[in-house]
């Protein structure tokens, strides 16, 4: 089953998926040099109070509308039609 | 022109931007001339005469030699068979480290040249930026360019100096951020656990960053930080262990370094769900300006475990190509298989409350999940109650069902 999913994903004929493949591979994945060495303790995440409220105990109130989510959901819809 | 007497920083035992740009040179640049002559007025050290010698060679006949033949090969007019210029290349190379061995011998021997530390790491970070990209970060340069950065971090833990603030243990963070950097470049594990063991027996975070005369800057600590956090988080499954760094690697980076700040998160996000079923604040996005693919991808995934829609969270990391090369190429795609669990917990939860939350819930209500898969949530107490096979049912703890 997954072996015929990922086939089908790997055609040619599926440029946007190819094009995505590229766009996430060519993303940095180094964690960059800082291209200073110090800075001043005001200027932290945490003097800065962004990591106040940072986590929270569920997503419930956020709609999945991205195109993404979109995407894969028709292709989860397009795999279970074809199984 | 300018001229910078070298015998000036040996003699106040200090250095300065023209110091560092004596021992380097800019990497990828045709023109390195700026206007700066070095001299070396006394000779009171033959080590110090040796390092300016070499340093000197190097930037009158070895660096134009190497540019000279780069521009004819660009213009065409030399037939080049190696395109790499590897004698040239040897050369600087074989340069640098030789600077890097003066400069050790100098510090091992003289109690108070531990002020050539940072002047040490930037010539150690040249040797690693003009292998990585003037010779394509080729695996036998490399090799070449660890041994040396070894030498400098072995230096600085042997340090016995009693006295604290002369001693250059202070300053191993910044060899040991360098070696992380090219192992996981690498993507040699092993080199990242030896050289942890390595620091773990000899150190700690408290001593040697607290030295007031030679600080250790934030840069630094945080790069650490993430590294222990990728280390102990990713490879280690010493999940706990690896939010702890994250978290200080956060609370320390600047609001200015978003690029960092995401990958710090890229790791601390899944963990943080994983261990404590904490889900990041979906501003994130605005609140550190994070580009780039993480937050659709991350979006998806959070969404199909808070929803516990184990199908769909299954086919997304295990068939879904560019979501999979995305957490792969990031190392967390085994932190993201565990939180199936997590699916499976919301799965199980969101049916509890469509039957009105009563502890007796029946298998076929269950579908998407199977009796060992529920045992094995019971085991790992993410799930209080017991498994009726006779009855095919779930009994669920009246109090506090979902610990």
């Amino acid at each position: 089953m997954s072996s015929e999913v990922s086939t089908k994903e790997s055609t040619p004929a599926n440029g946007t998926n190819e094009a995505l493949i590229k766009k996430t591979l060519d993303e940095d994945d180094q964690f960059e040099d800082f291209p200073i060495d110090t800075w001043p303790d005001s200027e932290t995440v945490k003097a800065a109070g962004l990591a106040d409220n940072l986590w929270e105990e569920n997503w419930d109130d956020v709609d999945v509308d991205d195109d993404f989510t979109a995407n894969l959901k028709q292709e989860l819809e397009n795999h279970k039609q074809q199984q | 022109m300018e001229q910078v007497n070298i015998d000036h920083y040996f003699d106040t035992k200090t250095w300065d931007s023209q110091f560092i740009k004596f021992l380097t040179f800019p990497l990828g640049k045709r023109n390195r001339d700026d206007n700066l002559i070095f001299v070396l007025n006394k000779i009171k050290d033959n080590r110090i005469l040796e390092l300016y010698n070499v340093t000197m060679e190097l930037k009158n006949i070895y660096l134009p030699g190497y540019d000279k033949s780069k521009n004819l090969k660009r213009r065409g007019r030399k037939k080049v068979t190696n395109t790499n210029n590897p004698p040239a290349q040897e050369k600087i190379i074989e340069s640098i480290e030789n600077q890097i061995r003066l400069m050790i011998r100098l510090m091992e021997r003289d109690d108070t040249m531990t002020w050539l530390i940072y002047p040490l790491y930037s010539l150690a970070r040249q040797l690693y930026g003009f292998i990585n990209i003037e010779c394509n970060h080729e695996t036998a340069y490399m090799e070449r360019c660890i041994r040396n950065i070894h030498k400098c971090l072995t230096m600085c833990l042997n340090d016995r100096n009693p006295n604290e603030r002369e001693n250059k243990r202070c300053c191993v963070l910044y060899f040991i951020n360098l070696e992380f950097k090219i192992y996981k470049q690498l993507g040699n594990r092993d080199m990242i656990k030896n050289l942890i063991k390595v620091y773990e027996s000899r150190g700690d975070i408290q001593t040697t960053t607290k030295n007031k005369k030679y600080p250790v800057g934030k840069a630094q600590l945080v790069t650490f930080h993430y590294y222990m956090g990728l280390y102990y988080g990713c490879y280690e499954n010493d999940h706990l262990r690896g939010i702890t760094n994250l978290k200080l690697a956060l609370a320390q980076c600047s609001i200015k370094f978003s690029n960092q700040i995401k990958h710090i998160l890229k790791l601390l996000i899944p963990l943080q769900l994983l261990v404590n079923g904490e889900i990041i604040n979906p501003d994130y996005v605005t609140r550190f300006n994070i580009n780039g693919m993480m937050p659709r991808y991350y979006h998806t995934l959070i969404l199909l475990i808070t929803q516990g829609k184990i199908s769909e969270y299954n086919e997304a990391i295990n068939n879904n190509i560019p979501l999979q090369a995305f957490i792969l190429k990031d190392e967390t795609f085994v932190i993201w298989q565990l939180l199936i669990h997590r699916v499976q917990i919301n799965y199980v939860k969101n049916k509890w409350r469509q039957l009105s939350e009563k502890s007796v819930m029946p298998m076929t209500e269950l579908s998407d999940v199977n009796e060992c898969q529920l045992s094995n949530l019971i085991s790992l107490n993410l799930l209080k109650g017991y498994l009726s096979h006779s009855h095919q049912c779930l009994v669920l703890s009246k109090k506090d069902p979902f610990p």
